[in-house]
């Protein structure tokens, strides 16, 4: 029987060997047959497959192979021809940016007066400061082609780069007018006059698969082209480095080495894959698996880390190459996740990719299913893969809040029951704060505190401040020393509350008219500047020690003087009642995670009137125009606390726990009850002091005895 | 010339039970104080306080079972349940006694004897804490410990904020009455004298006075206090 047994096994491998051998020949010697693919890919496109990917033909805008017409490579129509790219453009947040969402200014919930969509096409922002004007706006500030060119480099393209805002059409298509729209013009920035710009001859920028769907896409040259004005090159540009294309003055050739005759190229020169964390840090900051020494740059090319501090890295913060503070001591890695190799797109992933689908949602699925277990097959999902990312409970990401939280959480990987063995009353400490109170107890980069645009530099850009430093940040010279985050409470999707760790940037600036909208750059340049150098005016009235230079320490409006001067200058520049106004934007912390050992587990870090709940967290160095800022309506946070002066005239937040949200033992207690209580004591014991001391008395005067 | 004899009270039981109680409501106190006020005061540590203010509330709870197991079993609950006439003449005239009579050298009104061993302010103060503050503070205190397994229950019941506040009100009912209840262990035939009775279980009586005031004290207990020795001497008892 044993020998029967050997001999069937032998057979059995035999035959498998044979198999796969025979497989083998096979397709080294059928060349050209369609591999196993998708069904939806139709013969004559595969041509051939030497990567996981198959070749790809490169097609313009009308469909043509760009090695033979030298065209702009369009991603819609290359990609398309397998993968429904139109769905992709719909059904992708990182390209409406909040198109889709638009509204009438101020009519966007929480929003500003001037808001007209909750993404960045629409929602100002005070980092990025420029206005996206609307129609009939008589001050022209920012239109779509400007906007293109300052956003583009952090958007992926689509939405609002290629259609108008109005009525979805091409914006090649818009006829030329002598009307400004925001859609035909552009500021000219030596003028302040609306120009029409030439739709035809830039081209828009289309959805560009590339930037995230190949390994090492070429982003500078993107960018370059984006800001530029040559939208329709962009995606092109990001091929180049590759081998396919490349610039030769102002022009772009293509290599028709890589092509083959019927203009295919191959996959792996373009290294197509999912969309890695090295892409995403292309317009989200510092995430990579690199190795090397982390070096980060503070800046609004590295949007998380600036905003944040956090980077996204899984080397140990020992070995950066940053001048932080005890850095040989720190032994984490900048992230936890990182370091286990976590790519973004493992938590941010497709909603509808069977593999991670795990949330739908909220209201979409079948209300009495928890776990929808039909999902699409492979096949179906690389056809039309949902591009609207799973994101999660973040005060900042306010585009499409219906798709916050469905991103794979803490929860939905991790038991937090079957580890914080230490931990007291674990339900509740799960279900009200975010796993990143604890686990994001310190984040060790730079991250912005202030942005002052009541004034400007001498190239325009506002005064800004950092916390987390000493000294400006990235002069090699200062010491990094990290922040502890403020542990604020934040509505989530379901209503539910829950504590977790924000950065707060504080922001001033002018604003004008009734309704308000910011007061447009070009105004505050004319009003502040005098070509390169301030106006003479500005020096006399800011140069306070007479030497002639406005230093950093000089540029600032403590006075009312000050304002009411600079107010003048506005309102001769044509600046109809300007006024300062100021803003807090939380920015809450999801990333810069640290494992268990170094997670805080001392219950009095929060559990005490001073502690991680209540510490203050500095808004500002001064307050210009004596201005108090508020916190921004659509930010979901509850700024619990009060605005504080400093001793050196700065502004902090002092926060508190609101005991009708979040009533922290340690921290709250009805102190009136103590009062109370305290003064009963006292009175106890005072009454017990006059009994005991008349009752010796009166005992004494009786000779003794009980009493 | 006044006699005095020992007579036993508190059987070996009721004290370790009252003894045991006491170092309860006094490691609550601390642990609470500690939880409540952890910005100014560490003993034991946040995280050590929350567990022992849970676990000895739970001992506290059982003994608290225990002690009306046992006073139901032996009968003894009736003397806890004070009557009409202790709110008022009763009460009054004991209270009288303490802010009166004590300076002026008067006999206390009430004789204790072991089968009515409480007076009528003592029943009236153990009414209210045995059917108000304790009850309020266990039922608040299971609200605030439900939270660790749902906290959805707390919120149907008003919220921690208000169950915490409410916890924290009969904390300080309690801080005060142990305070007050100290200083009255004072008020006895001599000063450690009650202290005394609950370590050895023998109070000292007046032998004299409770003969001259038997009937007159016979308007409130209509049953005289037993002289029998057998309540003297809990050999005899136990025969």
């Amino acid at each position: 029987m044993k020998k029967i047994m050997h001999i069937a096994i032998v057979v059995f491998f035999s035959f498998g060997l044979a198999f796969v051998l025979t497989a083998l020949a096979s397709d080294e010697a059928s060349e050209g047959v369609p591999p196993l693919t998708i069904k939806h890919l139709r013969s004559d496109i595969v041509k051939r497959q030497r990567d996981l990917h198959p070749d790809i033909k490169l097609l313009d805008k009308d469909g043509n192979s760009v090695a033979a017409t030298g065209n702009p490579v369009s991603a819609m129509k290359t990609c398309g021809d397998c993968h429904d790219t139109e769905y992709i453009e719909k059904n992708n947040y990182h390209s409406s940016v909040g198109m889709d969402e638009q509204t009438e200014a101020g009519k966007t919930p929480g929003g500003r007066a001037w808001d007209t969509s909750p993404g960045m096409f629409g929602r100002w922002n005070p980092l990025t400061y420029r206005y996206l004007s609307g129609a009939g706006e008589s001050r022209f500030d920012m239109g779509t082609a400007d906007w293109i060119m300052t956003m583009g480099p952090r958007h992926v393209g689509g939405g609002p780069a290629v259609y108008s805002r109005f009525d979805w059409t091409p914006l090649e298509e818009s006829a030329a007018t002598n009307e400004v729209g925001p859609d035909t013009h552009i500021l000219d920035p030596a003028t302040g006059k609306a120009v029409e710009w030439d739709w035809k001859k830039s081209g828009t920028v289309e959805l560009n698969c590339f930037i995230c769907h190949i390994k090492t896409p070429n982003n500078t040259a993107r960018i370059r082209a984006v800001q530029e004005g040559e939208f329709k090159w962009a995606t092109t540009a990001t091929l180049e480095g590759t081998g396919l294309v490349e610039r030769k003055g102002n022009e772009w050739k293509w290599a028709a080495a890589a092509f083959d005759a019927d203009g295919y190229v191959d996959a792996s020169m373009i290294r197509i894959s999912d969309p890695l964390s090295s892409n995403c840090r292309l317009c989200h900051g510092r995430a990579c698996k690199c190795v090397d020494p982390v070096v980060f740059e503070n800046s609004l090319d590295n949007w998380s880390t600036e905003t944040t501090g956090e980077v996204y890295s899984p080397e140990r913060i020992s070995r950066t190459e940053m001048n932080i503070k005890d850095r040989a001591g720190l032994m984490n890695p900048w992230d936890v996740h990182a370091e286990r190799l976590f790519e973004c797109s493992y938590c941010h992933y497709s909603p509808n990719n069977p593999v991670y689908m795990i949330k739908e949602p909220t209201g979409t699925g079948p209300g009495h299913l928890s776990f929808d277990a039909r999902k699409l097959s492979i096949n179906d999902y690389l056809f039309r893969p949902d591009h609207n990312l799973a994101k999660g409970h973040t005060s900042q990401g306010t585009i499409q809040r219906r798709l916050t939280g469905i991103m794979r959480d803490c929860e939905d990987c991790h038991n937090p029951y079957s580890e914080h063995k230490f931990l007291p009353y674990k339900k509740l400490h799960f279900e009200t704060l975010n796993c990143q109170t604890c686990h994001v107890p310190k984040v060790y980069a730079p991250a912005r505190m202030m942005t002052d645009w009541t004034v400007i530099n001498a190239d325009g850009t506002p005064v800004v401040y950092h916390r987390g430093v000493e000294g400006r940040a990235n002069d090699p010279e200062s010491l990094i020393t990290g922040y502890q985050p403020a542990l604020l409470v934040h509505t989530e999707d379901q209503g539910g509350k829950r504590m977790g760790p924000h950065n707060l940037i504080s922001s001033w600036f002018w604003v004008e008219g009734d309704p308000p909208r910011p007061v447009r750059l070009f105004d505050l340049k004319k009003a502040f500047l005098n070509g390169d150098d301030y106006h003479p005016d500005i020096i006399a009235l800011l140069d306070e020690d007479s030497n002639g230079v406005v230093s950093a320490d000089e540029l600032k409006l403590d006075t009312g003087e000050k304002v009411a001067a600079i107010a003048k200058r506005l309102s001769e520049a044509g600046v109809e009642n300007p006024r300062i106004k100021a803003e807090i934007q939380p920015f809450t912390l999801s990333h810069g995670v640290v494992s268990g050992s170094s997670a805080i587990s001392d219950c009095r870090a929060c559990h005490n009137q001073r502690s991680n709940v209540t510490n203050r967290i500095k808004l500002a160095s001064y307050s210009p125009g004596g201005v108090m800022p508020e916190i921004v309506g659509d930010s979901e946070v509850l700024l619990f606390g009060k605005i504080v002066e400093d001793k050196d005239g700065g502004l902090s937040f002092k926060p508190d726990s609101d005991p009708n949200v979040l009533y922290i033992h340690g921290v709250n207690r009805a102190r009136w009850l103590n009062i109370t209580g305290a003064i009963l004591l006292a009175l106890l014991l005072f009454a017990i002091f006059i009994h005991s001391l008349l009752r010796i008395i009166t005992s004494s005067r009786r000779g003794g005895g009980k009493s | 010339m006044k006699n005095v004899k020992k007579v036993y009270f508190y059987s070996l039981y009721e004290r370790l039970w009252h003894w045991m109680q006491a170092l309860l409501v006094i490691a609550l106190i601390i642990t609470g104080f500690e939880i409540t006020f952890a910005t100014f005061f560490s003993l034991t540590g946040f995280k050590a306080a929350v567990y022992l203010h849970n676990i000895v509330a739970l001992i506290f709870v059982a003994n608290a079972f225990l002690a009306l197991f046992y006073n139901l079993a032996s009968g003894l609950l009736t003397q806890w349940i004070p009557g009409l006439q202790d709110f008022f003449s009763l009460g009054f005239r004991h209270a009288r006694y303490y802010y009166y009579g004590i300076f002026r050298g008067e006999p206390h009104p009430f004789e204790k004897t072991p089968e009515k061993r409480l007076l009528p302010l003592q029943k009236i103060t153990y009414f209210v804490i045995l059917n108000l503050l304790v009850p309020v503070q266990v039922v608040t205190g299971l609200l605030k410990w439900s939270a660790s397994y749902d906290p959805g229950i707390i919120d149907s019941f008003g919220g921690l904020k208000l169950i915490a506040t409410i916890h924290l009100g009969a904390a300080w009912l309690f801080i005060l009455f142990t305070i007050l209840h100290v200083y009255m262990t004072t008020t006895g035939h001599t000063v450690f004298s009650s202290i005394a009775a609950m370590i050895t279980g023998y109070d000292i009586v007046e032998v004299e006075k409770q003969e001259e005031e038997k009937e007159e004290k016979a308007e409130f207990s209509p049953q005289a206090a037993p002289e029998s020795e057998e309540a003297e001497d809990p050999e005899k008892e136990e025969t």
